[in-house]
């Protein structure tokens, strides 16, 4: 297997009035084509910013990010949303939906900016949203949906463009345990379907069954790296 | 992103906030409207000259004076004689559709029992198309000799000469039923008085046949008759026969701008064969003044109306000026307007703007969907504008509001002019202009929204 991330001696440094927070301290981390990983840690350890910086929505202060063969740490804005596009697709805690737009309509903006033809779109839209079970809900607002469903929206979202990467941040953090299981589930279970990479980062010890590695961190550096409890299905009961 | 997607998804977001973009919308609705009315306004006030110059004579018409003063062309020559050949050069300029002279004699003349002092004017029958005269009955045509056109206010000229006091000839009178005769006698037709000197040569009157009427009312030819220029010509030799054999003091016929013209002053030219006076018709409004230019070079002096309605329009320049500064005033209120709702709602949208940069919205995606929000504004607030600025346009000229407009005087009667004219471009002048405008106002928040950085646009809540 080829890894298609490669962190090399990642900083990233925040000023808080006077004083110099380094919530990334020096990780250098592979993570490999096809990997369901799990970033691991309390909150303030620096798990999220590394993401971001994965994912190209922050830049490091200092290293270098490659996903693929490409330096994600000098390409240029707009290169970056193109970039995220075409490669990566992202989860979040708090689902971020475009309240205004229906579930079907939240599913196709990525495809929307990608300039998808609105059929097409539509199309696979319908099958994401099938496939996370929300068949009957298609033409519903965000807030006519329960946190749940809101999740899978944003799932369904997160693969529409078919990424090579999804970022997944906290993805369970606003749920209850059943959902929390049921989306973990959900997530791996198409992740795997289409060889995709899975990034979870979550300080929640439980997820990280769902993972083939978990990679704690604690102060902005790599504590532990374990090998998951669950490396063949991704699955459990 | 795809344009069409863009717009649609644009207009979704300003429809979140429907009072709030209708309010921006109405702004620019008033704003386009007040420029519409404004400059609508300045139209009318242009066209209403033009009309009541039009009034005053036809526009495309100049008048050429030579009174043989002894004065000098602009580069010292000789001014040359007004005369035949000079009309025919004048007919040759550019853009000159027709010259015709001035030829005009004094006589007396008689219908029914009631006499005149009239005078008659010579002109070709041509002319007659080229001066747009408006006959009624029929012009005079090539092969016409004693035959007039007679304007309907001449009649006012004559009197009941027997009566014991003034009697003017009654309104109904069909002076043009009568027979009528002329005469270069000026005690023609009169009633014997003591001491009155009988010219030594009687003149035989002259039969004469109206053919046709000028009947509008203010039109310059109302006033006049026409005969055919060789006709005239003919009374003219006749007229100074008649004079010179009474000694030229007995109240014999006069007549001016005739072909003989004596120096105006004693100190001035010698004598010329020529005309005082002729009519230049331009092709076109815009030939009016180069030949103007062209014709003071010979060294004559000419007037046309198109210099009263030049200088009305320059002296109205600044009010139309004021008018258009108050309409593009109140657009650039609607126009910040835009720019507020638009500062408004991106700040309300910062969230939302971070979730469409993760997901992958180009920079330009971004700026491009809230440049189309305002272009939205534009064309709504522009296409209500144009409808409030017809509406608006009609209650004007409804209850005549007038910015020097008025009411002029045509055959038909008297006619109101309007306060306000709309063109055909002017509806579609503002379709384009409002929309511009507005993605103008828009460019700023555009690019503020733009330039949100994803992580603090993710961070707050």
């Amino acid at each position: 297997m080829s890894s298609i991330i490669t962190l090399n001696d990642v900083y990233r440094g925040y000023k808080m009035g006077q004083e110099r927070i380094m919530a990334v301290n020096g990780i250098s981390l592979e993570i490999e084509e096809g990997e369901i990983c799990c970033l691991q840690g309390p909150s303030g350890s620096g798990k999220s910013t590394l993401l971001h910086i994965m994912a190209g929505l922050d830049r490091p202060t200092k290293g270098s990010i490659k996903i693929g063969n490409t330096r994600i740490d000098t390409l240029s804005e707009n290169q970056l949303a193109v970039f995220r596009q075409r490669y990566i697709g992202f989860v979040f805690q708090s689902y971020y939906l475009i309240p205004t737009l229906t579930a079907i309509e939240n599913v196709t903006i990525p495809l929307t900016f990608c300039g998808v033809p609105k059929k097409k779109r539509l199309q696979r839209a319908k099958e994401l949203l099938e496939a996370v079970g929300l068949k009957d809900r298609m033409k519903h607002k965000p807030s006519e949906l329960s946190g749940g469903q809101q999740q899978r929206v944003s799932i369904a979202r997160a693969f529409c463009n078919n990424p090579k990467i999804i970022f997944a941040d906290e993805p369970t953090g606003n749920l209850d345990t059943a959902n929390k299981y049921e989306m973990m589930n959900l997530m791996t279970s198409l992740a795997k379907e289409n060889k995709q990479t899975l990034v979870v980062v979550t300080h929640d010890v439980e997820i990280s069954g769902f993972a083939s590695r978990v990679i704690k961190i604690r102060d902005g550096k790599i504590e532990k790296i374990e090998n998951g409890r669950d490396q063949n299905d991704g699955k459990m009961a | 992103m795809k344009l069409t997607d863009t717009l649609l998804l644009s207009i979704k977001n300003l429809f979140r906030h429907k009072l709030r973009t209708l309010l921006t919308i109405s702004g620019v609705m008033i704003g386009t409207c007040a420029i519409m009315i404004m400059l609508s306004l300045g139209i009318a006030m242009n066209r209403n000259f033009l009309e009541q110059i039009n009034q005053m004579g036809n526009i495309m018409q100049i008048t050429v004076y030579h009174y043989n003063q002894g004065g000098k062309t602009p580069d010292g020559k000789d001014i040359p004689p007004l005369d035949d050949d000079m009309v025919a050069r004048l007919e040759k300029m550019d853009g000159v559709e027709g010259v015709a002279p001035i030829f005009e004699i004094n006589v007396k003349m008689m219908a029914g029992k009631y006499v005149g002092h009239v005078s008659i004017m010579g002109i070709e029958p041509r002319m007659f198309d080229i001066l747009d005269i408006p006959v009624n009955g029929r012009p005079l045509q090539e092969g016409d000799t004693n035959q007039m056109v007679f304007g309907r206010d001449v009649m006012y000229n004559f009197y009941n000469p027997r009566a014991v006091r003034w009697e003017p000839i009654p309104e109904d009178f069909d002076i043009t039923k009568e027979k009528l005769t002329i005469s270069w006698d000026m005690n023609y037709g009169e009633k014997p008085q003591p001491g009155m000197e009988k010219p030594k040569v009687q003149a035989k009157p002259v039969k004469v046949e109206v053919v046709g009427t000028v009947e509008q009312l203010g039109s310059e030819y109302s006033w006049r008759i026409l005969m055919p220029m060789d006709t005239v010509k003919k009374y003219q030799k006749e007229i100074e026969k008649y004079n010179r054999q009474n000694g030229g003091s007995n109240g014999g016929g006069g007549f001016y701008g005739g072909v003989r013209i004596m120096p105006m002053y004693a100190s001035g030219g010698k004598e010329q064969e020529g005309y005082y006076q002729v009519i230049v018709k331009a092709k076109s409004m815009d030939d009016v003044v180069p030949i103007m230019e062209k014709i003071k070079e010979l060294g004559y002096e000419c007037f046309s109306p198109v210099q009263i309605l030049e200088e009305m329009q320059k002296q109205s320049a600044g009010l139309r000026q004021i008018l258009l500064g108050i309409g593009i005033m109140s657009f650039v209120i609607a126009a910040i307007g835009i720019a507020n709702t638009m500062y408004m709602s991106i700040y309300e949208r910062t969230r939302e703007i971070g979730i469409f940069k993760v997901i992958g919205a180009r920079l330009n995606d971004i700026r491009r969907l809230f440049m189309m929000e305002a272009w939205w504004i534009g064309v709504f607030g522009g296409i209500f504008g144009i409808f409030l600025s017809f509406g608006m346009s009609y209650l004007l000229n409804k209850f005549n509001v007038s910015l020097g407009g008025s009411i002029i005087w045509t055959p038909d009667g008297q006619k109101t002019l309007p306060s306000s004219v709309i063109p055909f471009w002017l509806p579609i002048a503002a379709l384009i202009f409002a929309p511009l405008a507005s993605l103008l106002a828009g460019l700023l928040p555009s690019r503020r929204a733009m330039k949100l950085s994803v992580m603090k646009a993710l961070r707050q809540d």
